[in-house]
């Protein structure tokens, strides 16, 4: 095991490498995996933003699942090297296949180039692996498809409908090429890797990089190492890395528990592990939970929904977190857990102010239970950002209602994100609306009283008095929907 | 069965063979399609020099306008990694990047006027200790008050040059005998042109202080010019090499000039190579933008409509220094007729200067600015008549044979608009959809729709018309495969594959025996920048020149080898057809060469198988005092109908469907030139919408990176996207009487901003003039909307 300790083994080029951190290699363990591509040679892995937003970095990991291999498109720049531990990686340039000495294109760069979909190329290999990444788990997919799969590759040359008739002529014949004929060896070779070393625990460079592979081992090392910055799909802490806002020497990487990434639907609710990712929570309640799956296909990317998860969306405790409006409304509770107790409480009492919560030290929050709306339940969530996709909220708001036999309200909850230091609640329009049935007239007149209960800022993205308007709005536009 | 696309990736050559298809399929991808996917596509920060290489860092200033103190680098230099650290006082040359106008350091020595402004250049062995170096620099500042609002400029007084004016007919007169004006006012914002690859520039020393640059550029000879300057060197030292851009979009025509003049002067003083490649923040921070312009207009017309006179003021937001503003105003104020005949107009420009980076080229070049006033202004001519906006702009667009003359003396020749007009109506049905958004608008209170159309009439040549000029270098090897060096760059536009037909159909061979050169100082000398559209239309002519001369001197050499065999007597050099890979005679059938025979024998008779072709473009003058010339060598037209859908509630905006019919002459490869509109049309959308940038009171940008700076995703485009060029239009007098495509789709966006604003006011059933601007973000919307509401219920 000492040996073993400051390696990590993945999958590149078909083949299994082991990564040594340190001084003699030069790769210390907070290295991106964009940047560790392009010093191993795949240039084709390129950056154009450093934080998620423009896709040029995407490459696509296979992990697996149930003994298949499972291809998911993420943004390289915002993962460290140790989380693609046991996974394949696959970049633009090692889609072709060698047939008689030749290099063969994969059809996904086949059907590209057919359709004439680059023009300065920069761009271009990003919208190869997600256009792989499609091509593997989708067979027929819709325009609506393609494009909620490629928001989050941005090319400023094309106008992008040559990307999209590219992803929707790909070739009908069976999904077949290179990586699925080698599918069972490939598991294998993950799984070996997962079987040596199951766990991470390096100490090089000067900085000490946990990833633990069960949760009672991740809580040892919680309250041994309280100082060791959390992460778990990194979306958050990555970005202010590479910006060089902060300086991180020890983490603990939960995106090896495997324990905490499920979904569980009950009969009055679903519960989800912190570890899950917002995209495997997306197709969990996707007919269970409308309002939330909406919110989640507003989330960011397709590359940033399958990193982020829930877990670290609550961690941030941040005022335009979106799931919180809509989990706050629906009186989620979270579990948080020490090494010796577990504790439950309300997402609303957990968040105490701007990235504040009532988490202790040696402590992480491991599970997140959301009440399932009822017959008598009105609930929506509302995002409004500049961009409708892949932006952070302007305004994003989670209502929910209860309404008795009569149609009046008895409980109403109007949580808003961007309004404040944290996600907050309309208390007087709340108050307003208790007992009331919800007619235009009684929306109109809480939405008044919305509209005066905030004191937002001015930044960005949008003034305060923008912001005011929208949170109005927003609660208008229900009474519209409802009363349509 | 076609065969598959295959690469070998060993020799990273584009030789793949396509598809046999026919028409236009026929044509192949992009020069570097291939490349592109295969991820083999090699831009600057790609390459490697080796353990050698360094990397060049950036110490930019943090006030908007401060005097420098002191500059203290003693600490950063102990820092372990640290070569050299440079400044002002450094620089071996001139300390000068001002590519018109002698106004814009290289290095800031006394003062800052921008935030973001070189100050230090950092040559270290990894990022890291340069990041570490840049905060133990010192610098002590005596921060002054900066002027960063147009505005506040203008009130100051703080011109940057000479004011511009045109004027045709007498305004004055004609608006007091209009029979009803308007005035208004217009503020259209900035752009950033987020191209994918940021500016960047590899700097190689090499023998005898000689420097080969590698840089992404558009202007490889400005680049190398001011290279040259900055350490005080000959021309003939630098080289500079530009393989592929990753995106320029005018951004990279004097902006690029600036890392690599950076990443020279640590070269030089290290003696290794050096790299600079931005960060997105830092691009974003540093770098010029579109002009903002505020704009001033009284518009005099006729109960119809008719458009009498025109009085217009542009005003620019040059930022710090002059860069390219006194060419971008020039273009606007040639522009602000846009597609319309107005017999008295009347144009002020002015540019002004604030404490920003300074501004630069983007797309269209002051076109967009100019064209959205006039638009502006007939949109609201429109709503005060109770008119159809578009019924208005026919009314008033220049004629095909009288109505012809611009404001600037220049006759609008082989008019399209009229064809493009009865086309585009016929596609878009844009009667009956009007027709339907009123009906939809009538049944929806908080959900409205808008349309517009808008047309595109755009200039083509540099308004300086000494640039109007171009060179090409071929070489034929004795293999009979071909070399094409010319001026141009390729930036994603397609221009080499355009190139490369050109080549091609003038040798009479396979496109695959022709190559292209990566573009080169050393080889084409004195170019323009790739710019203006002209990309195609001015390199492409120097190409045909270079083709024309290789296939005299061959034909020479066929004659000759005719004449030994003594069948033929006399032949002449017009009856020698190059076709097909062969070269025969026309008149007397038989005894054709090969292209590739005819090629080894003239290398064996001697005869030089390279030429250099030239071209400049005829015809070209203007006269700046009386403001007559003719500026433009013919004009590009298009023409979009836009329907739009809004939340009123929430403001969020979808574009339902776009027509385009665009005019490309006869296309040189119409998949480039449809990529060249949908991009270009995508692009003014996000201009007219999303892309908003902001500045804090001290001038910090505060949109720098993409995660507040929204250009359009995959989401953003047209629902319904319908793009159709115009067919059996040649154009005369051009490269194989094509046109030139490259920005005009950029204005046909106007049709997107424009159906919003139609949306907006349907709010008010047309009948109140709303407010608006560009870019009509969702709080442009909301406030707008929200002003229309509140007039609604106090009245
Ligand atoms: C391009 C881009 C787009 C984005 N778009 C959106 C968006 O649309 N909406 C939105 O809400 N957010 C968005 N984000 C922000 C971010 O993706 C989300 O907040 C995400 O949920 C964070 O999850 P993570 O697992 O990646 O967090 P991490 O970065 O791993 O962690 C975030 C914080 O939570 C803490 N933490 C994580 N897991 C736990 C745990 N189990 N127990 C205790 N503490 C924990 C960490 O210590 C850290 O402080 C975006 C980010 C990027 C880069
Ligand atoms: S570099 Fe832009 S998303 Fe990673
Ligand atoms: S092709 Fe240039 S950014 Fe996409």
């Amino acid at each position: 095991m000492s040996k073993q300790k400051n390696i990590i083994r993945f999958i590149l080029d078909g083949k299994t490498l082991e990564v040594a951190f340190g001084e003699k290699s030069g790769i210390s363990p907070d290295i991106s995996l964009l940047h560790y591509l392009r010093q191993a040679g795949h240039k084709s892995v390129k950056e154009g933003c450093g934080e998620g937003d423009c896709g040029a970095c995407t490459v696509v990991i296979a992990e697996t699942c149930d003994g298949k291999p499972v291809y998911k498109a993420i943004n390289s720049c915002l993962v460290l090297l140790p989380m693609i531990h046991g996974c394949q990686i696959i970049t633009a340039d090692s889609l072709s296949e060698d047939k008689d000495g030749q290099a063969v294109l994969h059809p996904v760069q086949k059907a590209l180039v057919d359709h004439h979909g680059s023009q300065c190329g920069y761009c271009t290999p990003g919208i190869v692996m997600s256009m792989f990444s499609l091509w593997k788990s989708v067979q027929h997919p819709t325009e609506s498809i393609i494009k909620r799969r490629l928001a989050g590759n941005l090319c400023r040359c094309t106008g992008y409908q040559p990307i999209i008739d590219a992803s929707k002529q790909f070739p009908a014949t069976l999904r077949q090429d290179k990586f699925s004929e080698q599918a069972k060896e490939t598991v294998r070779s993950l799984e070996l890797i997962y079987k040596e070393i199951p766990s991470l625990d390096i100490e090089a460079s000067g900085i000490r990089y946990f990833r633990p592979a069960s949760l009672k081992e991740a809580l040892k090392i919680r309250r041994n190492f309280s100082e060791a910055v959390v992460i778990n799909g990194a979306t958050d802490i990555a970005v202010q890395l590479n910006k060089h806002k902060i300086k991180i020497s020890s983490y603990l990487d939960l995106s090896g528990l495997i324990e905490l990434k499920y979904s569980k639907l009950q009969d009055h609710s679903i519960e989800f592990g912190s570890c899950i990712t917002i995209e495997e929570m997306g197709v969990a309640v996707k007919s269970k939970f409308p309002a939330l799956y909406e919110m989640i296909s507003v989330f960011g990317s397709h590359q940033i929904r399958n990193l982020a998860t829930p877990g670290g969306n609550i961690g941030s405790a941040s005022p335009i977190g979106d799931l919180l409006p809509l989990m706050i409304a629906a009186s989620a509770r979270i579990e948080l857990q020490n090494e010796t107790k577990k504790r439950s409480m309300l997402l609303e009492e957990f968040i105490t102010g701007y990235h504040e919560t009532r988490m202790k030290p040696d402590e992480l929050i491991t599970k997140i239970i959301i009440p399932l709306p009822t017959n008598a339940t009105l609930i929506r969530s509302y995002k409004i950002s500049r961009r409708k996709d892949v932006d952070i909220s302007t305004v994003s708001a989670g209502f929910c209602f209860e309404l008795d036999q009569e149609g009046k309200l008895q409980s109403a909850k109007l949580v808003f994100g961007g309004m404040a230091a944290m996600p907050v609640r309309a208390s007087a329009a709340e108050k307003h609306l208790l007992h009331k049935s919800l007619t235009r007239q009684n929306i109109r007149e809480a939405a008044e009283m919305v509209y005066a209960e905030f004191n937002p800022i001015s930044d960005a993205r949008a003034s305060a008095e923008s912001r005011r308007l929208l949170a109005r709005n927003l609660l208008i536009s229900f009474g519209e929907d409802h009363n349509k | 069965m076609p065969a598959e696309p295959a690469i070998k990736m060993a020799e990273k050559t584009n030789k793949i063979r396509m598809p046999e298809k026919n028409g236009i399929d026929s044509l192949p991808a992009h020069d570097s399609a291939v490349s592109h996917v295969s991820g083999e596509a090699i831009f600057i920060n790609d390459m490697d020099e080796g353990s050698k290489m360094l990397f060049g860092h950036i110490v930019g200033s943090p006030h908007a306008s401060a005097r420098i103190l002191s500059v203290d680098t003693s600490d950063a230099m102990k820092i372990p990694g640290i070569i050299a650290i440079l400044t002002a006082k450094d620089i071996p040359g001139e300390n000068q990047l001002g590519p018109v106008v002698k106004d814009e350091v290289c290095l800031a020595a006394d003062k800052t006027e921008f935030i973001g402004q070189a100050i230090a250049l950092i040559a270290a062995e990894s990022h890291e200790a340069a990041f570490e170096a840049e905060q133990k620099i010192i610098i002590k500042y005596s921060v002054l008050e900066p002027v960063l609002q147009l505005q506040e400029a203008m009130e100051q007084g703080k011109m940057i040059s000479a004011p511009r004016k045109i004027e045709t007919g007498d305004v004055e007169k004609a608006l007091s005998e209009s029979e009803h004006t308007l005035s208004g006012e217009l503020m259209t914002g900035p752009q950033e042109h987020w191209y994918l690859e940021t500016q960047t520039c590899l700097c190689v020393p090499v023998e005898r202080s000689s420097y080969y640059v590698y840089s992404s550029t558009q202007h490889p000879s400005e680049t190398q010019s001011i290279i040259a300057t900055v350490l005080g060197v000959e021309e003939n030292r630098v080289s500079v090499e530009v393989k592929r851009v990753g995106g320029a979009f005018g951004g990279k025509e004097t902006q690029a000039n600036h890392v690599a003049a950076w990443a020279s002067l640590l070269a030089r003083n290290t003696n290794r190579p050096v790299k600079i490649h931005l960060s997105r923040d830092t691009d974003q921070i540093m770098t010029g933008k579109r002009h903002p312009f505020y704009s001033k207009y009284i518009v005099g017309f006729t109960k119809s409509g008719l458009i009498q006179a025109f009085d217009v003021e542009l005003n620019a937001d040059a930022g710090a220094t002059t860069d390219l503003t006194n060419a971008i105003m020039e273009r606007a104020i040639f522009h602000v007729d846009n597609a319309y005949f107005i017999p008295n107009l009347r144009v002020y420009g002015k540019a002004w200067k604030t404490n920003k980076p300074s501004n630069t080229a983007f797309r269209g070049f002051g076109a967009p600015q100019g064209i959205a006033v006039i638009e502006q202004a007939i949109d609201r001519i429109a709503r005060y008549l109770g008119k159809d906006a578009a019924d208005i702009r026919k009314l008033n667009f220049y004629g095909e044979s009288n109505n012809n003359i611009t404001h600037f003396g220049e006759v609008v020749e082989n008019n399209r608009l009229h064809l493009l007009w009865d086309k585009l109506i016929a596609q878009s049905a844009y009667y009956e959809r009007k027709e339907n958004v009123d009906e939809f608008n009538k049944n929806n209170t908080y959900t409205k729709r808008g349309i517009a159309l808008t047309p595109v009439k755009f200039g083509i040549s540099f308004t300086t018309s000494f640039l109007n000029q171009a060179g090409a270098l071929i070489n034929i090897y004795t293999d009979g495969s071909v070399l094409v060096n010319h001026g141009g760059v390729e930036m994603g536009q397609g221009l080499h594959s355009k190139i490369r037909r050109i080549a091609a159909l003038e040798l009479g061979i396979s496109e695959d025996r022709v190559t292209l050169s990566p573009t080169c100082t050393a080889s084409v000398p004195n170019t323009s920048a790739t710019a203006a559209s002209s990309g195609a239309d001015l390199n492409g002519m120097a190409v045909k020149n270079a083709c024309d001369k290789l296939k005299e001197r061959l034909r020479g050499v066929y004659i000759k080898e005719m004449e030994k065999t003594g069948i033929f007597e006399e032949l002449c050099q017009e009856n020698i057809i190059f076709e097909n890979d062969k070269v025969y005679c026309k008149e007397k059938a038989g005894l054709p060469f090969s292209f590739r025979d005819l090629v080894k024998t003239a290398y064996t008779s001697r005869v030089s198988l390279s030429a250099t072709g030239f071209y400049k473009t005829p015809d070209l003058y203007f006269d700046k005092k009386d403001g007559k010339g003719r500026p433009f060598h013919y004009f590009a037209f298009g023409m979009a109908v836009s329907e739009v859908e809004i939340d009123t509630l929430t403001a969020f905006t979808k574009i339902l469907r776009t027509d385009i019919v665009h005019d490309v002459g006869d296309s040189l490869n119409p998949h480039i030139d449809m990529g060249q509109i949908r991009g270009g049309f995508v692009q003014g959308s996000g201009w007219c919408t999303t892309e908003e940038i902001k500045y804090d009171e001290m001038g910090h940008v505060l949109n720098h990176s993409p995660d507040t700076y929204k250009i359009p995703t995959i989401m953003d485009i047209p629902e319904i996207f319908n793009i159709v060029l115009l067919e059996k239009v040649p154009n005369p007098n051009t490269i194989r009487k094509s046109k030139a495509v490259g920005e005009p789709p950029f204005m046909l966006a106007f049709s997107v901003w424009l159906a919003i604003k139609d949306a907006i006011s349907a709010t008010a059933g047309h009948k109140t003039e709303p407010g608006f601007s560009l870019p009509a973000t969702n709080e442009v919307i909301l406030h707008s909307i929200e002003k229309l509401r509140a007039q609604a219920t106090n009245k």
